[in-house]
C-alpha cells in the first residue's frame, strides 16, 4: 500500500504529459486491437450471400463430379455388357446357323440364350453401382399371343435391397426357371417378358445406328416400373450384332431409392436437394431423380421449377408452392444428350442464412461500437477527467500561490518603504551603522560575496558565480557576519535592501563608513 | 413505476409466461424439422401403400409440425430382424440403423427392449384403449409396449381361379374341401394327378401351419427353449401329415414367396399371409408366355378335422423406435397417431390385405367398399374366420425365425428330389422321417 500510495503521489506530482502517456498508449492499443478484430470478423462475414453461393458451388462441384464419374462407370460397364451379350447372341446364331429374326417363336433358343446370359448379367450387376441390369432381345417366345407386338424376351435382374455384395437378386423379367436355377428368385411382380409399350421411347432406341458403342449410350426419362411404386431411369446401350443388326437393348437401372441412398451428399446445410433432371427449359423436378443429405432433412420438390438468375451462378428455382436457391447447370452425357444437375436449398433457408449473416454483422458492429464507446467513456472517466481535475486544481493552486506571492511582495515593498522611511527620517540604528562601518573591512572575496547578496543573489548563485565551494561560502559568510555585525543572512539581506533602497551604495572598502 | 405496481407485475408475468408455454410442450418445430428414417415391410418390390402414406404425411402433418419420414429400407417381415441385427452389429455393407422400423415382437426382444421406445410414455391408457386389445397385447414385452400395432394379418389359401376352374370342372373339386387339412391334402393329391405332376400349393410358413394343426388336435405346449418340444407326439404327427404331402410332391415350401409360384403357373395355390394379395399380378404367365387372368380365389386356412376349437394365426409386425431423443420419439408418436386414425388405418389395411388395429376400423372393415373383387373376397373370408376362429399369436422366441429359415432352406434343397426318390423305391416313411430329422437337427 505504501508503495502504491507513493506511486500515486509520484504520479500526482509528475508532469501532466507523463501522467497521460500510459493511459493514452493503452487506449490506442485497445482501439487498434478492436479495429483489428473488427476487420477480421468483417472479413470472414463480409458477404453471407457470397459465402452461401460459394458453399453451394462447392456442393454442386462435388455432386457434378459424382455424376460424371458415375456415368463414366456406367458407360464402361455398359459397353462391356453390350459387347458380351451381343457376342453371346452372335455365337448362338452362328451355332444354329439362323438369322436373328428366327428367334421369334423359338422358346428353346431364347431360353438357352437367357441361360447363357444370366450369369454374366448378374456379375455385371453386382460389379456396377446401380439397382438393376437388363438385356432385352427384340424377339418374343410367342408371336401368336395377344399383345405379342409389345412383348420382348430377355432378362431383367434387380437387387432386392441395399447395394451390398451379398444382396439377393430378383428376376423381374425373364424365364422363371432360368432364374431359379441360378438362385435369382422371381420378383413379386414378375412377368416373363418385357412390355415395350411401357418402355420409354423403345422404338426410338431400336433404330440402328453406326456410332461406336462408347458413343451410343443414353439415359431414359424417369418412369414407373410396372407393378411397383419404384421410379427408375435406365442407362441404355444398343445390342448390335457383328453385321450391325439390332438385337435389342441392354443397360442398367438407376432407381429412385438407389439414387437417394447412394448420392446423398455430406453437407453443412440443414436441407440440401440434389437433382438429376432431363435437359430442357426450367427444371422438371417431377421427372428428376433426387437425393438429399447423408444425415439431414430431405424433401424433394415434385413439380416443374422455373429458373431465375439471382446474380452470379446463383439461381432461384421457383415451383408452384415452393422456391429454392441453388446452382443448376446443363451437363453433357455424350455428344447427343445433356442432362440438368441442380443443387439447391429451400429459399426460406437461404433467406434465413443471409438474414442471420447480416444480423451477425450488425451485432458485431454494435458490439465493437459499444466497446469503443465504453473504452472512451472509461478512459475519460478514469484518466482524462481526474487529470483535468488535477490540472484545474494545480491551476487554482498556482493562482492562489501567485496571489499570495503578490501579496507578500506588496507587503515587502510596503515594509521596504517603511524601512527606507525609517532610514531617511529616523536615526540609523546602531546595528546598521556597524553594518555600514564593517563593509570597508571586507576582504576582496568577502566584498564580492557581499555584493552578490546586495544584488539579491542566492547562496547557490553566488557559489556558481564565484566558482567556490559551499563550505568556502559558509566560511566567508561567517567572516562577513562578524565584520558587519549581523547574526544571519536574513539580517544581512535586510540591511542590504535598506542600503539599496536608500540610494546608498555600499561604502567602498577604501572609504570609511558614513551615516545616512 | 410505483414499487407496488412493479411487484404486482413481477408476480403476474412469470405466471403468464408459464401459461403460454403450457399449451405447447412439443419438442417439434417446423423451422427445425426432425427426420426419421424408417424401415418397413409394406409393399416390398411392389406398389407400396405405406410409401404413399408417408408422402402424404410429409406433405401435410409432417410439414406443419416439422417431421420428415424417409424410407431407407423396404424389406419383408422375415428378413427385417436379421437386417436390424446386422445394422446394430455394424456389419460391413449393412445399412445404418433406422429410427423407426417394422418388427415382430421376437425381433424387438432380440434387439434389446431397453434400447426401444416404450410407447406407453407417449400414449395414455385411454389412447391405447382405442386399439384392438389382442393386437396391443402382442406388442407388450416385459410390461413395455415396445411394438406398436399398425396392422395384423392371418394366413389364407390363394388360388389361381382360371386354372382352378378347369381343375374343378374336370374333377368336381369343391373349395369347401379345403376347410380341413385332410381335404386340403386330398385336393393336393388330386391336383398333382390331374396336372401330371405339378404341386398343388406352395406354403410360405409351413411350420406355423403344423403348429396350428397340432394345437387344434390338443398338442398343448409346443415349444422348448428356442425350438420345438420334439417329444410332443401331436406336433410330430402334425408334421408327418405335411411331410407326406411334401415328399409326394403335392405341396412345396415356397421358393421365396408363394405368390410368384402361382403367378408362374408352377402351383395352383399359395398359402401365405393375407398381405400377399398386394403382390398377386392380374395375370398368370405360363412358360410359353401365354397368360390368363389370375381371377384370384381365396379360401380360409384349413383346420384339423373335427376340431372343437378352430384357430387362426395372428401375425404381422408392428412399429418400433430406437431410443434416441425425445424429439424423435415425439415425432414417431405423432406419425403413429396419424397412421392409425380410424379411416386411414381402415384404408391402409384394405389396400394391403391386413386387418386394421383401430377398434373402430376393425369393426368397419366388414362393410368397406372394396374396388377390386379379389380384395372383397379376401375380406369376406377374413371376416368369416374372425367369427369362427380363435386368433393365436406368433411365438415371441428369440432365434426362432433363424432356425425356421434354416429348416425351410434345407427342405427347399430336397423337395424337388423327394417325388423322384419315392418313385425310385424309397419308402414314404423313410422320406418323411428324413424331413423330421431335418427339423430335429435344428434344435
Amino acid at each position: 500500500m505504501h508503495f502504491f500510495a507513493r506511486h500515486r503521489e509520484n504520479i500526482r506530482q509528475s508532469a501532466m504529459s507523463a501522467r497521460l502517456l500510459w493511459p493514452c498508449l493503452l487506449l490506442v492499443v485497445l482501439l487498434v486491437l478492436t479495429f483489428g478484430a473488427a476487420l477480421f470478423l468483417f472479413a470472414s462475414l463480409h458477404n453471407t450471400k457470397k459465402d452461401t453461393t460459394r458453399s453451394l458451388e462447392i456442393q454442386f462441384s462435388v455432386f457434378q463430379n459424382d455424376m460424371e464419374r458415375y456415368f463414366d462407370q456406367l458407360a464402361v460397364m455398359g459397353v462391356n455388357l453390350s459387347a458380351d451379350m451381343s457376342a453371346l447372341v452372335d455365337q448362338q446364331l452362328a451355332e444354329r446357323k439362323i438369322a436373328f429374326d428366327r428367334l421369334n417363336d423359338s422358346p428353346e433358343v431364347l431360353n438357352t440364350l437367357e441361360e447363357e446370359m444370366i450369369e454374366p448379367l448378374c456379375r455385371s450387376l453386382r460389379q456396377t453401382s446401380c439397382s438393376g441390369a437388363f438385356v432385352l432381345l427384340d424377339a418374343t417366345v410367342n408371336t401368336r399371343m395377344e399383345g405379342a407386338g409389345h412383348s420382348r424376351a430377355g432378362l431383367y435382374v434387380q437387387k432386392s435391397g441395399a447395394d451390398t455384395p451379398t444382396v439377393p437378386l430378383l428376376l423381374y423379367r425373364g424365364n422363371a426357371e432360368v432364374g431359379k436355377t441360378h438362385s435369382v428368385m422371381p420378383h413379386r411382380k414378375w412377368r416373363m417378358e418385357f412390355q415395350t409399350d411401357q418402355f420409354p421411347d423403345y422404338d426410338r432406341w431400336m433404330i440402328p445406328g453406326s456410332a461406336p458403342l462408347y458413343q451410343s449410350y443414353t439415359l431414359t426419362e424417369r418412369f414407373s416400373i410396372p407393378g411397383t411404386s419404384e421410379e427408375v431411369q435406365l442407362f441404355l446401350l444398343p445390342l448390335r450384332g457383328q453385321d450391325g443388326t439390332m438385337y435389342g437393348l441392354c443397360g442398367f437401372e438407376i432407381s429412385e431409392s438407389y439414387f437417394k441412398q447412394n448420392f446423398a451428399q455430406p453437407t453443412g446445410f440443414d436441407r440440401l436437394i440434389c437433382l438429376l433432371a432431363p435437359a430442357g427449359d426450367g427444371l422438371n423436378a417431377g421427372a428428376a431423380l433426387s437425393s438429399g443429405t447423408t444425415d439431414g432433412y430431405y424433401h424433394a420438390p415434385r413439380d416443374a421449377l422455373a429458373l431465375r438468375s439471382m446474380g452470379g451462378r446463383l439461381t432461384q428455382l421457383i415451383g408452384a408452392g415452393s422456391a429454392y436457391a441453388g446452382i443448376t447447370e446443363l451437363c453433357h452425357l455424350n455428344e447427343n444428350q445433356s442432362y440438368r444437375l441442380a443443387v439447391c436449398i429451400p429459399m426460406a433457408d437461404y433467406q434465413r442464412l443471409v438474414f442471420s449473416g447480416n444480423l451477425q454483422m450488425l451485432l458485431i458492429g454494435l458490439f465493437i461500437a459499444f466497446f469503443v464507446v465504453f473504452c472512451c467513456i472509461y478512459f475519460h472517466r478514469h484518466v482524462l477527467s481526474p487529470a483535468f481535475r488535477q490540472f484545474e486544481e494545480d491551476k487554482r493552486e498556482s493562482r492562489r500561490r501567485m496571489d499570495e506571492l503578490q501579496m507578500e511582495r506588496q507587503q515587502m515593498q510596503t515594509e521596504l518603504s517603511r524601512l527606507a522611511d525609517v532610514c531617511r527620517n529616523e536615526s540609523v540604528p546602531d546595528a546598521f551603522q556597524t553594518f555600514l562601518a564593517g563593509i570597508p573591512t571586507l576582504t576582496k572575496t568577502e566584498r564580492r560575496i557581499f555584493d552578490g547578496y546586495v544584488a539579491g543573489l542566492r547562496s547557490r548563485e553566488i557559489v556558481e558565480q564565484l566558482d567556490i565551494k559551499d563550505s568556502t561560502l559558509r566560511f566567508h559568510n561567517k567572516n562577513i557576519y562578524e565584520k558587519l555585525g549581523v547574526s544571519s543572512l536574513k539580517q544581512l539581506q535586510q540591511f542590504a535592501t535598506i542600503l539599496n533602497s536608500g540610494g546608498n551604495s555600499a561604502p567602498d572598502d577604501s572609504t570609511p563608513g558614513k551615516g545616512c | 413505476m410505483e414499487r407496488r405496481t412493479f411487484l404486482k407485475l413481477a408476480a403476474v408475468l412469470p405466471g403468464l409466461a408459464l401459461a403460454g408455454c403450457g399449451g405447447s410442450k412439443t419438442l417439434l418445430s417446423p423451422k427445425d424439422p426432425t427426420m426419421l428414417s424408417i424401415w418397413h415391410v409394406y409393399g416390398e418390390q411392389a406398389d407400396s401403400p405405406m410409401n404413399r402414406l408417408l408422402v402424404e404425411f410429409n406433405d401435410t402433418v409432417g410439414k406443419e409440425k416439422g417431421i420428415l419420414l424417409n424410407v431407407t429400407n423396404m424389406t419383408n417381415s422375415a428378413a427385417i430382424g436379421g437386417q436390424l441385427q446386422d445394422a446394430k452389429a455394424g456389419k460391413p455393407g449393412a445399412l445404418d440403423l433406422p429410427d423407426l422400423f417394422s418388427a415382430h415382437p421376437s425381433d424387438a426382444k432380440a434387439l434389446g427392449i431397453e434400447t426401444l421406445v416404450d410407447w406407453n410414455d407417449w400414449f395414455t391408457a385411454e389412447d391405447m384403449a382405442a386399439y384392438v386389445p389382442g393386437f396391443v397385447q402382442d406388442g407388450i414385452i416385459e410390461g413395455r409396449q415396445v411394438v406398436f400395432p399398425v396392422t395384423k394379418s392371418t394366413q389364407l389359401v390363394f388360388l389361381n381361379g382360371s386354372q382352378y376352374a378347369r381343375f374343378a370342372a374336370d374333377t368336381g373339386a369343391q373349395l369347401s374341401t379345403l376347410a380341413t387339412w385332410d381335404g386340403f391334402f386330398a385336393m393336393a393329391a388330386a391336383y398333382r394327378q390331374w396336372s401330371q405332376g405339378k404341386p398343388f400349393c406352395a406354403l410360405d410358413y409351413p411350420l406355423r401351419l403344423v403348429e396350428l394343426n397340432a394345437l387344434e388336435q390338443g398338442s398343448g405346449e409346443l415349444y422348448k427353449g428356442s425350438w420345438y418340444d420334439l417329444t410332443n407326439e401331436a406336433f410330430r404327427a402334425s408334421w408327418m401329415e405335411f411331410a407326406r404331402a411334401l415328399v409326394q410332391g403335392d405341396i412345396l415350401v415356397s421358393d421365396l414367396y408363394s405368390n410368384t409360384q402361382v403367378m408362374t403357373g408352377e402351383t395352383l395355390a399359395g398359402l401365405g399371409s393375407s398381405a400377399a394379395i398386394l403382390y398377386y399380378n392380374d395375370v398368370v404367365t405360363y412358360p410359353d408366355n401365354t397368360t390368363e387372368p389370375t381371377d384370384l380365389l381365396l379360401a380360409p386356412l384349413p383346420h384339423a378335422a373335427g376340431t372343437a376349437a378352430p384357430l387362426m394365426p395372428q401375425a404381422g409386425v408392428g412399429l418400433c423406435a430406437f431410443k434416441t431423443t425425445d424429439q424423435k420419439a415425439e415425432a414417431a408418436a405423432v406419425f403413429l397417431r396419424w397412421l392409425t386414425e380410424q379411416q386411414r388405418n381402415l384404408e391402409f389395411a384394405a389396400d394391403t390385405g391386413y386387418m386394421p388395429v383401430s377398434s373402430a376400423a376393425f369393426d368397419a372393415i366388414a362393410d368397406y367398399p372394396f374396388e377390386q373383387q379379389s380384395y372383397q373376397r379376401l375380406y369376406d373370408v377374413y371376416n368369416a374366420m374372425r367369427i369362427q376362429n380363435t386368433p393365436v399369436s406368433e411365438p415371441g422366441i428369440v432365434g426362432y425365425h433363424a432356425k425356421a429359415k434354416a429348416l425351410y432352406d434345407s427342405l427347399r434343397q430336397r423337395q424337388k428330389d423327394y417325388p423322384q426318390r419315392l418313385a425310385g423305391g424309397e419308402t414314404l416313411e423313410a422320406l418323411t422321417a428324413e424331413t423330421w430329422q431335418l427339423l430335429c437337427d435344428n434344435a
